[in-house]
């Protein structure tokens, strides 16, 4: 343990272009007994990290993660690319309820074209829903 | 993607944060981001400390490049329909090895690799690592999730119910 939380303070001093980490890794690099203590590593992720993984699910999954805990309240505002998935919708309307709702109060920068997974509706049904 | 000058007999020394030394083709290595551009700028001389990724971690980081390189050079003498349809199978294989790669680890073993997929920025293993991660959240209740993650709820009741409803949206 001691080795570890000397190469910490070493990587603080020699800082290089590999170790610019946010802030959130602080903390981090435990050895694994300690870890396992108090595990709850993924909210320790850096951000680019969690935003990267829930831009690999539904956006509605993505969503939902709001209720985890405080830290995760906003993450998936953050999200650089939406996945949309009619089918966890009940209806049209709601999809397109859920998907303005999205778009609107999302908070990333540069936010790529969402990426639209639709299945049983048209593609012009669904360009109409949103223009 | 520009590949720098790599000689494919020399090796690289990566020091884990734990002290071990790795031996590395500089063909293999520079499926990282880091690593390549270290190459590119003629900065690899000696052991190249990696002071946020331990020894298991790298071990199975430098398993996959080894894969992933090996299935980059391996066959090239077929014809071309040949290769083609080799490729597909070598794609088919490639994948099937990727999901047994990421099936095998438990979920200390993946929060490793994913920060040190990150901090080396090596992107096919970044990416499988998190869609490991986002399969396992998705489709699951708040509850479910906590307890997998062992993420501690500090919202009050009425804190939470009020997030629910301010984004009733997501919960219908």
């Amino acid at each position: 343990m001691e080795g570890q939380r000397h190469s910490r303070k070493k990587v603080k001093i020699n800082s290089d272009r590999i170790s610019n980490f946010p802030d959130s890794m602080e903390g981090q690099r435990h050895s694994r007994k300690k870890v396992k203590i108090n595990s709850d590593r993924i909210s320790n992720f850096p951000d680019s990290i969690i935003h990267h993984i829930l831009s690999l699910m539904d956006a509605k999954y993505a969503v939902q993660t709001c209720i985890l805990s405080k830290k995760w309240k906003f993450h998936w505002a953050h999200v650089p690319c939406y996945t949309f998935d009619c089918s966890t919708s009940s209806s049209d309307v709601e999809f397109q309820d859920f998907v303005a709702n999205v778009l609107n109060n999302h908070q990333s920068f540069n936010l790529s074209r969402p990426r639209f997974r639709v299945s049983g509706i048209t593609m012009s049904s669904l360009v109409k829903m949103f223009y | 993607m520009s590949t720098p000058s790599v000689s494919v007999n020399r090796v690289l020394k990566l020091k884990s944060s734990d002290g071990e030394i790795f031996e590395v083709k500089q063909t293999v290595a520079v499926q990282s981001g880091v690593l390549k551009q270290m190459m590119e700028d003629g900065c690899t001389e000696g052991e190249i400390p990696l002071n946020n990724v331990d020894s298991p971690t790298l071990a199975k980081i430098i398993e996959w490049c080894n894969k992933h390189h090996d299935n980059d050079v391996e066959g090239r003498v077929l014809s071309e329909e040949r290769e083609k349809e080799k490729e597909k199978e070598k794609a088919a294989d490639m994948k099937k090895w990727e999901s047994e790669f990421i099936d095998a680890l438990n979920r200390d073993e993946i929060y490793f690799l994913l920060t040190g997929s990150n901090y080396m920025d090596i992107k096919e293993l970044l990416d499988c690592a998190a869609q490991k991660v986002a399969d396992m959240v998705k489709g699951k209740t708040p509850e479910a999730i906590r307890e997998m993650f062992n993420i501690q709820s500090d919202f009050t009741e009425e804190e939470e119910e009020a997030i629910r409803k301010e984004n009733q949206w997501a919960f219908d």
